[in-house]
């Protein structure tokens, strides 16, 4: 007597569970290594391909997530999560960016190089602000789409 | 939650977690787990189960409700 495992939604839904938590260790720790990586190397060429495959793995998750019209568990799209998410990414990224480059770079002496250094922290964080919030914004503007199509297409309203 | 109603219907049946799990196409280890209270089995499943054992829905997986009964026999 043989029990065909691919129809037991327990087992697939363990599995699932499990590949899921799979995902989110293998790019939490793809992301460490970027971090060691970009201070050991001095080339991006070094950890080109990982860079890469973490990328597919973000759009694939991204994408997956708005064509289901799915946004994230604790909040919705609108333009206060975009400015909250836009400001806590930009800032993470730019301070983890400028502080790894400012181990590897060697400053020339001078009462400008803090001020100079900032200037460029600033515009850094600024560019990525506006990225991201223009990204939030057209992928927030996606998933509601999506909601609303979802909504209509098993709409009861019209039936009763 | 363990649920004695589908272990007391499977043994009324005289059928084993076995037999069930063959008969609704799952693991005998999901049957144990239902059983134990350790899975919430998916409505598809609950009817898979309530048709092998000749039951309804009711009669295996419905909770009754302390309140529930109050609020009835008023």
């Amino acid at each position: 007597m043989k029990i065909n495992i691919s129809t037991d939604e327990r087992v697939k839904s363990e599995i699932q569970k499990i590949a899921g938590n799979a995902y989110y260790v293998v790019m939490g720790l793809l992301l460490v290594s970027f971090l060691v990586e970009m201070v050991v190397f001095d080339s991006f060429r070094y950890f080109f391909a990982e860079w890469v495959i973490f990328l597919i793995g973000c759009i694939y998750f991204g994408v997956g997530c708005m064509l289901k019209g799915h946004w994230d568990l604790i909040s919705k799209p609108g333009i206060k999560s975009y400015l909250l998410y836009s400001v806590i990414s930009s800032a993470i990224f730019t301070t983890v960016f400028s502080v790894i480059n400012y181990l590897k770079w060697t400053p020339p002496t001078g009462e400008g190089t803090i001020k100079y250094f900032f200037m460029i922290f600033l515009i850094m964080f600024i560019f990525l602000f506006c990225l991201m919030f223009a990204a939030m914004f057209i992928s927030g503007s996606i998933v509601k789409g999506r909601q609303k199509k979802l909504e209509d297409q098993y709409d009861d309203s019209e039936e009763n | 939650m363990k649920n004695i109603k589908l272990k007391i219907a499977r043994i009324e049946n005289d059928i084993s977690q076995e037999q069930l799990a063959e008969q609704v196409g799952v693991t005998r280890q999901t049957i144990g787990m239902i059983e134990t209270g350790k899975f919430n089995p998916s409505i598809n499943l609950c009817i898979a189960i309530c048709k092998a054992l000749h039951k309804t829905l009711n009669d295996l997986f419905w909770e009754e409700d302390n309140n529930e009964n109050k609020h009835i026999d008023r």
